[in-house]
C-alpha cells in the first residue's frame, strides 16, 4: 500500500459512499484525523462508526486534488472538498489539505485539514444550520 | 539570496517565532498571496500580507512552530507541523488557564524568483479561536459572593440576574447535574436572589399592598409564593415571600429592580415602613439528601421545617434563615445568611457537609424545572404576561382589598385571559433557546415557546409555552425553532407530578 493508493481509497470511500474498501486497507491502530468529526479516530472500528456519521450527513461528496507530493511513507496532498450536507440541502465547499502514511501493514494514518468551524456534523446544530 | 521552498518554509517559521516582521517581509514577492483560516480571506499583495502577518505576529507571544513532514517539489513544499503561543492580551479564563493558539497544520508553500509567492495553511480554526478575553468589567454586574467557590466548582457560563453574577453552567453533562439533582444533592450560587427587604410596624400591611396573594395573616417564620404586579396586573415577578422575624417581610424576587419598586411606592404612603436590599445573598440547597447533609451544620431543627416556612438560625455557625423551598420543585432548602461577610466559610462548609452525601455544585436544573412546570417570570420578558395567564388564578386574591394591580386583574377576570399557559410535547431535538420561540396552530393564532428543554423523565423534548386562550389540551401546533420547524402537542403542566 502506498499513501497514494491510501489517499485515493479515502476519497473513493466519500465518493461512492462505500467506506469498505478503505476500512479492509487500515493498518492495526490506524489513525483518522477529520475535523468535521471532531475527536480523532483510532483503529478500525471507530474510523468506521466516524465515517458512517460523515457519509450520513452528506448526501453527496467529492475531493478533488490539486496538488501531492509523495515520500516512500508519506504522501502530502491539496484539494477541494465538496459536499451536499443532508440536513440543510445546500452545497458546502472546503479547501483542505492531506496527510496519509502506509507501508506493509496498510494505512497507520489519515490526517485532514480543513476549516470545519461553521460545518460541524454534530454537536454544533445552530452553527450548521446556519452555514451556507 | 536563492531559497529553495524548504529553506524559505524554515525561514518563515523562524522569522513568525521570532516576531521578526522585518524578517517576513523580506521573504515575499510583491504580488503573493496567502491563505491564512485564522484571517479568514485570502490575502493579496505584499502590504496587505504583511498587515495581517504584522497584526498576527503581535497578537500572539512565545510562538514555537515544528515543521514534521516536508515534501518539496521543485519550486514548492508541503509541509505538516505544530504551531504553539499564547495569545497577547486576552488575559486568562476566569479559573486562570491562559488562552492559547496551538493546532496542527499543512502548509503549502510556492517560490518565484527566490521569494515566496504563495503560502496556505491548512487548519481548524474552531479549537483556535478564543473564546474568552479580557474586555471592559461589568460594572453593572454584582458578583455573587460565592464567586470563587463557583469558579472552583468549575462554572463555565453565567448569566446576569438581579444585576449579579448567577452561575449557570458547570462543565459536566446536564444528566450528571439532572442525576445530582433528583437522587443526591445540590448546592446553587443564588446569590443573585435578592431580598427586598420591608422592616417595621407596617411591613406586613406594606408587602400585602405590593403582592396579588393575600399575606394579611402571614405568621412569622411561614413563606408564601405570589405574584408582584404592575398597575397594568403585568407581572414583574414571583417572589417568594417569607416573614422571619416579627416586624420584616423578605420579597425573595427574580431579576426585578424590585426593592426599589417598593421603595418607591412606600415613600409617602402612608405605610411605617423602610425599604432597602440587604447584603442577603442566599444559596440552595436541593435534593433527596438535603436533610441529610444539613442536619449536623444547621443548628435549627431542619427536620422539623415544613413546606414554606422559615427559620433564624445559625449554619457553620454563622448566622442565616433557612426556609424549606426552592426552585427544584421538590425537597430543598434556601440559606439566607444575614450578611455575605463569612459567605465562602459558608459556602465551603456546606461543601464539607455535603461531601458524604454526593453534594454536587451545580446551577439552577431547568430540564427538572421545565418538568415540574418551576418557572420564573421577569418583568422584561415576560412578554406583559399576567397571572391569569401564567397559570397563577389561585395566587391573585382580587377580595383581599386594595394591591398594586388590582383594578386592571378584576378586569382582566371579567373580560377573560386572552392567553394561557401550556406545555408542549415537541417533537424532535432541540437547540438551546437563546430567546422565545414563535408558535403557531392551525387557525395561525400566534403563541410563544418560552421555555424548552430535553426531558430526562420522558426522554423527549418538552416545552412551556404562552399561547392564545382557544387553543386546547390536545391541539397540534408548530414550534419554529431556528433549526426547523417541528410539530409539538398541547398538553397540561406539569409534565412530572414527583
Amino acid at each position: 500500500m502506498t499513501p497514494s493508493q491510501a489517499i485515493a481509497l479515502h476519497n473513493a470511500a466519500y465518493e461512492s459512499r462505500d467506506a469498505s474498501a478503505l476500512l479492509d486497507a487500515l493498518a492495526p491502530g490506524c489513525l483518522y484525523e477529520m475535523p468535521l468529526l471532531r475527536s480523532r479516530m483510532v483503529g478500525r472500528a471507530e474510523i468506521a462508526e466516524g465515517l458512517r456519521l460523515a457519509l450520513a450527513a452528506t448526501t453527496r461528496c467529492s475531493l478533488e486534488i490539486s496538488r501531492s507530493r509523495e515520500t516512500d511513507s508519506v504522501a502530502l496532498v491539496e484539494g477541494v472538498m465538496t459536499a451536499r450536507l443532508a440536513r440543510e440541502g445546500t452545497t458546502a465547499t472546503l479547501p483542505f489539505a492531506m496527510v496519509a502514511q502506509a507501508g506493509e501493514s496498510g494505512i497507520s494514518r489519515i490526517s485532514l485539514y480543513l476549516d470545519a468551524k461553521p460545518y460541524r456534523l454534530w454537536a454544533d446544530g445552530p452553527v450548521m444550520a446556519m452555514a451556507g | 539570496m536563492t531559497m529553495t521552498p524548504t529553506q524559505a518554509l524554515r525561514a518563515y517559521c523562524d522569522a513568525f517565532a521570532a516576531g521578526n516582521v522585518a524578517a517576513i517581509a523580506d521573504l515575499f514577492a510583491p504580488d503573493a498571496v496567502v491563505d491564512l483560516p485564522l484571517v479568514g480571506a485570502r490575502m493579496t499583495g505584499h502590504a496587505e500580507v504583511m498587515h495581517e502577518v504584522e497584526s498576527a505576529v503581535r497578537g500572539l507571544k512565545d510562538i514555537r512552530v515544528q515543521i514534521g513532514h516536508a515534501i518539496e517539489g521543485e519550486n514548492d513544499v508541503i509541509a505538516e507541523g505544530a504551531f504553539w503561543s499564547e495569545l497577547v492580551g486576552a488575559g486568562t479564563k476566569v479559573d486562570g488557564t491562559p488562552e492559547r493558539a496551538d493546532f496542527r497544520f499543512v502548509v503549502v508553500l510556492e517560490i518565484k524568483d527566490g521569494r515566496i509567492a504563495r503560502l496556505s495553511e491548512y487548519l481548524d480554526t474552531k479549537p483556535v479561536k478564543p473564546w474568552e478575553r479580557q474586555r471592559i468589567i461589568p460594572t453593572s454586574v454584582r458578583r455573587s459572593p460565592y464567586w470563587d467557590g463557583s469558579i472552583a466548582a468549575g462554572a463555565v457560563e453565567f448569566m446576569a440576574y438581579n444585576r449579579t453574577t448567577f452561575p449557570m453552567i458547570y462543565s459536566r453533562t446536564p444528566y450528571e447535574d439532572y442525576v445530582a439533582l433528583t437522587q443526591r444533592v445540590t448546592m446553587w450560587d443564588v446569590g443573585c436572589e435578592r431580598q427586598a427587604h420591608i422592616k417595621g410596624p407596617d411591613a406586613l400591611a406594606f408587602a400585602d399592598y405590593l403582592v396579588a396573594r393575600d399575606i394579611s395573616r402571614l405568621a412569622v417564620g411561614a413563606c408564601r409564593y405570589s405574584f408582584v404586579c404592575d398597575p397594568d396586573g403585568q407581572i414583574l415577578c414571583d417572589p417568594v415571600i417569607l416573614r422571619p422575624w416579627e416586624d420584616t417581610i423578605w420579597l425573595s424576587h427574580g431579576d426585578v429592580d424590585l426593592h426599589l419598586w417598593a421603595r418607591g411606592l412606600a415613600m409617602g404612603s402612608g405605610f411605617d415602613v423602610a425599604v432597602c436590599e440587604p447584603d442577603v445573598a442566599p444559596l440552595q440547597i436541593q435534593g433527596p439528601l438535603c436533610v441529610e447533609m444539613l442536619r449536623p451544620i444547621v443548628e435549627g431543627p431542619v427536620d422539623d421545617l415544613k413546606f414554606y416556612r422559615c427559620m433564624v438560625t445559625k449554619v457553620a455557625g454563622i448566622e442565616a434563615v433557612v426556609s424549606h423551598t426552592g426552585w427544584s420543585g421538590a425537597l430543598g432548602f434556601e440559606i439566607y445568611p444575614t450578611s455575605s461577610t463569612r459567605a465562602m466559610e459558608l459556602w465551603d462548609a456546606l461543601l464539607e457537609a455535603g461531601k458524604p452525601h454526593g453534594l454536587v455544585v451545580t446551577g439552577p436544573n431547568v430540564h427538572r424545572a421545565v418538568e415540574k412546570n418551576v418557572t420564573d417570570t421577569a418583568y422584561f420578558t415576560n412578554s406583559g404576561m399576567n397571572p391569569f395567564e401564567a397559570g397563577g388564578e389561585r395566587l391573585v386574591d382580587l377580595d383581599k382589598g386594595d394591591f398594586v394591580g388590582r383594578e386592571a386583574l378584576l378586569k382582566i377576570r371579567e373580560q377573560g385571559a386572552r392567553r394561557q399557559t401550556v406545555g408542549l410535547l415537541i417533537e424532535g431535538d432541540l437547540p438551546r433557546l437563546e430567546w422565545f420561540w414563535p408558535l403557531t396552530d392551525a387557525a395561525g393564532r400566534q403563541g410563544t415557546v418560552r421555555w424548552a428543554m430535553h426531558s430526562f423523565a420522558l426522554d423527549r423534548s418538552v416545552g412551556i409555552a404562552l399561547v392564545d386562550a382557544a387553543v386546547k389540551v390536545g391541539d397540534s401546533v408548530e414550534v419554529h425553532h431556528p433549526l426547523a420547524t417541528v410539530k409539538a402537542q398541547v398538553t397540561t403542566l406539569p409534565f412530572v407530578e414527583d
